[in-house]
């Protein structure tokens, strides 16, 4: 199944603002989130808006506002998002810091976009620990960040696993390891 | 830095679907939105309005639909 062409459009323009921004010596923010879980699965989920992880977010919004988006409206308090109305899709800064500092920065993954254009993309063995955090966060398992770090696991084919192991006791504080992934994919159905 | 070319990876995630016999658009849950802040969901309700006003249906799946049932 093809990525959505709203998903490319998107993709396209995210990463024009993020070439601007490192043309002007900045930083690329990094894509994270359900957006990132979107192009890992190869489109199996549809993702709202783009949540980035960027120390220089009053810049990369400067750069979105010149491609077309626009601040949404309502409450005052919308500071870290913004809206594109054509595409029907936002851009929100969620941290200033990838996993607040724990992720090696050297394993985000660079995604050409084109042959001038690419963005940033955490690694995916830190967004199988994001999710397996989010999933054992609660008395309850969450079954959506269960089944989502099963998939992002098996659909990635080759990962880092010493990595991966470390990550997710890090992100569960010891709760789980790579093991407890194993064991979920385990029992998870061919087919959710 | 691992660089990849979007193209590439769509046509390793459709090989490795292959390899994995997955089919369809069934086997990977819609996050359910349980911890959104209270920006996200202001966000995603002003992309719905934005949609509506375009005449259009906004591409996500509605926070409201299809929340997975929770595991012990």
């Amino acid at each position: 199944m093809p990525f959505r062409p709203e998903f490319r459009e998107a993709l396209t323009l995210l990463a024009t603002a993020v070439q601007r921004l490192q043309a002007r010596g900045l930083e690329a923010p990094i894509l994270v989130g359900g957006a990132a879980v979107e192009l890992f699965t190869g489109g199996q989920v549809t993702s709202g808006d783009f949540d980035f992880v960027s120390a220089s977010q009053d810049q990369f919004f400067a750069e979105l506002l010149t491609l077309g988006f626009i601040r949404p409206q309502g409450p005052g308090w919308l500071t870290r998002s913004l809206l594109h109305p054509e595409l029907g899709f936002g851009v929100q800064v969620v941290s200033g810091q990838l996993m607040d500092g724990r992720a090696d920065r050297s394993r985000v993954r660079l995604l050409a976009i084109d042959d001038s254009r690419e963005t940033r993309v955490i690694a995916c063995e830190d967004l199988i620990a994001d999710r397996m955090a989010q999933a054992l966060a609660t008395r309850q398992i969450r079954e959506d960040m269960r089944n989502q770090a099963v998939r992002l696991y098996q659909l990635a084919g080759s990962l880092d696993d010493a990595y991966l192991d470390r990550r997710i006791r890090t992100e569960t504080g010891d709760v789980a390891s790579l093991e407890t992934l194993r064991e979920w994919l385990a029992n998870e159905p061919r087919q959710a | 830095m691992n660089r990849v070319r979007l193209e590439e990876l769509e046509k390793a995630l459709d090989r490795r679907k292959a390899e994995l016999g997955f089919s369809g658009g069934q086997y990977v849950l819609a996050n359910a939105g349980a911890n959104r802040t209270a920006e996200k969901r202001e966000l995603l309700e002003a992309i719905r309005e934005a949609a509506s006003r375009a005449g259009k249906t906004p591409a996500f799946i509605p926070e409201t639909a299809g929340m997975p049932k929770a595991k012990t």
